[in-house]
């Protein structure tokens, strides 16, 4: 880090990539470059001459175009993003509570464990059947799907946060008279933010792969269809631009809950 | 102080067992009987497991016993109380606060206003030479700030009885010298009475009016030593003979009893 200021060092070169990314402009100019290489492979690895042949990046451009212009993607795109939104909003208030519950009421913590290992410890998909004959091919359905792929994480990593909030935090708010409800709000809870938070996001990709996995095997809404139907028309390039499209919103979700994270545990990084 | 003023605190024939996970019991206290009068400096001192962090916790309420008896102020203990306050070894200062937000915690707990916590939170930051660090995290400060802010936390709720379990075991040998006269500065400006757990010998004598010294397995009172040095004590008393003396004594006992240990052991 600050090691060309050591006197008698190694003289080091006026300029390499490790002095560029040493400031904001040039991280920001080394990713750039990064970027632009990788499409640059991209479009001179693709092969535009069959439509089934992977595409260029420039194809997958114009086939991205199409699908917004006449709305297709955007309205795909609202309906799966009402199946995640609920999902996540289920795992978060559902997951949560219980996180707590099973790291303070060790009886819950019998009950609810087993279940939740067993969540992690299958996959996830191989459910979706019984899921589909109890709730049929409804939003509910999708949603349950979606809830099932992330709330183990969310409950797993709550519950072993709680647990490891230092016994000597509570026993000096007990000192001082406070209540069990006092001692989960002001202590339990805030000493766990930063284990809540790795959790969900751990959570959060597990959910959106589990959107995109409803609406492929759950037929009949948004991105899922969408893929579907084009895939059925060999229509690889929109396929191709929707995937890019998922894979885009998922850095997006990581990237505002790293700016929450930051923001609620700014306390624990050090 | 009148006769008939009952002492700080109490303890008579005090047992307790702890529960180990083969069902066996640990009896980790075994019929001890102290006495902390009103204004009273009193350290206990004693091998590491002789129960010591135990007792200080069923003084403050936090902890149950088995048998005997323990009263505050002449009240019997049934849980914490706003007439006690403890500052921890390990200062559990919540990292995610600021340092005033720290200090008023015990004031948030028991309902008092914004505004009227951080004024006796300054006051009290002031008194340990914090005051220009309130905005300041924990982890901003070195060991003996952090455990300034855990003292200043702990006079906050103005209590009648400070519970000291350790204070300065994690803090440097210079800056707890330090702590030490700036604790009996504070506690000499009020009528509190202390209850100190440490393992050093000459900390003990320097701060005390009484030392206890506790042996182990079970955890028991050996000795009670009165500190006849003068007060104010100052760093001129650390080269008091009698201070040397006494420093001497307890170790003396202490050495006598860690020996037997290791033989046994
Ligand atoms: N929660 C507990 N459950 C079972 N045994 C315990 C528990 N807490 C303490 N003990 C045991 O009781 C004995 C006394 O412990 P305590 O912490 O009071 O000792 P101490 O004198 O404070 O020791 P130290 O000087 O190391 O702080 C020890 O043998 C310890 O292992
Ligand atoms: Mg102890």
């Amino acid at each position: 880090m600050a090691a060309d200021k050591v006197k008698g060092g190694a003289e080091r070169p006026r300029w390499s990539l490790d002095r560029l990314v040493e400031t904001g402009l040039g991280r920001t100019l080394v990713r750039i470059a990064a970027l632009l290489a990788l499409i640059g492979a991209w479009q001179l690895a693709g092969n535009d001459t069959i439509g089934l042949l992977f595409p260029t990046f420039g194809r997958t451009l114009v086939a991205f175009w199409g699908l917004v212009s006449d709305g297709t993607l955007q309205v795909a795109l609202l309906v799966t993003n009402q199946t995640l939104l609920a999902g996540i909003i289920v795992m978060l208030v559902v997951g949560i509570p219980v996180g707590i519950m099973t790291a303070r009421v060790s009886v819950l913590d019998r009950i609810v464990t087993p279940y939740i290992t067993f969540l992690v410890a299958i996959p996830v998909i191989a459910l979706i059947p019984v899921i589909q004959a109890i709730l049929g091919l409804t939003f509910a359905a999708r949603v349950t799907v979606v809830v099932l792929f992330g709330i183990p994480y969310v409950i797993i990593n709550t519950a072993v946060a709680v647990r490891r909030v230092d016994p000597v935090l509570t026993e000096m708010a007990t000192s001082f008279g406070a209540s069990r409800l006092v001692i989960l709000r002001d202590v339990v809870l805030p000493a766990a933010v930063p284990g809540i938070m790795a959790g969900i996001r751990i959570a959060l990709g597990q959910a959106l792969i589990g959107m995109v996995v409803a609406e492929l095997t759950i037929v009949g809404a948004g991105i899922g269809s969408l893929i579907a139907d084009l895939q059925g028309r060999f229509r690889v390039a929109p396929v191709l631009a929707i995937a890019v499209t998922i894979v885009l919103e998922g850095v997006l979700l990581m990237t505002i809950v790293e700016w929450i994270e930051r923001r609620l545990g700014r306390w624990s990084q050090s | 102080m009148t006769e008939t003023q009952a002492p700080a605190i109490s303890i008579s024939n005090l047992t307790k067992f702890y529960g180990s996970p083969k069902g066996r019991r640990m009896k980790a206290l075994e019929n001890v009987t102290l006495t902390v009068g009103r204004g009273e400096f009193v350290s206990i001192i004693g091998p590491s497991g002789c129960g010591k962090t135990t007792m200080l916790k069923m003084v403050g309420g936090i902890l149950g016993w088995d048998e005997g008896s323990i009263e505050v102020l002449g009240k019997p203990v049934t849980g914490p109380g706003p007439e006690r306050a403890t500052v921890f070894q390990s200062f559990a200062l919540l990292p995610w606060m600021t340092v005033i937000d720290n200090v008023s915690f015990g004031l948030k707990v028991r309902g008092m206003a914004k505004p009227e916590r951080y004024a006796v939170a300054r006051k009290l930051l002031a008194s340990v030479g914090l005051a220009d660090f309130e905005t300041s995290y924990p982890r901003q400060l070195s060991g003996g700030m952090q455990q300034r802010v855990g003292l200043a936390r702990a006079l906050a709720v103005s209590p009648q009885l400070l519970l000291m379990d350790e204070p300065f075991s994690a803090i440097d040998a210079q800056t707890r010298l330090i702590l030490q006269t700036d604790l009996l500065d504070i506690w000499s400006k009020t009528d509190l009475s202390v209850l100190f757990i440490t393992h050093a010998m000459d900390e003990a004598v320097f701060l005390s009016d009484k030392v206890v010294i506790m042996g182990a397995r079970p955890g028991h009172v050996t000795d009670i030593i009165d500190v006849d040095l003068p007060r104010p004590r100052t760093e001129e008393t650390r080269r008091d003979p009698r201070f040397v003396e006494l420093t001497g004594f307890v170790w003396d006992r202490l050495r006598g009893m860690i020996q037997q240990d290791e033989r046994a052991a």
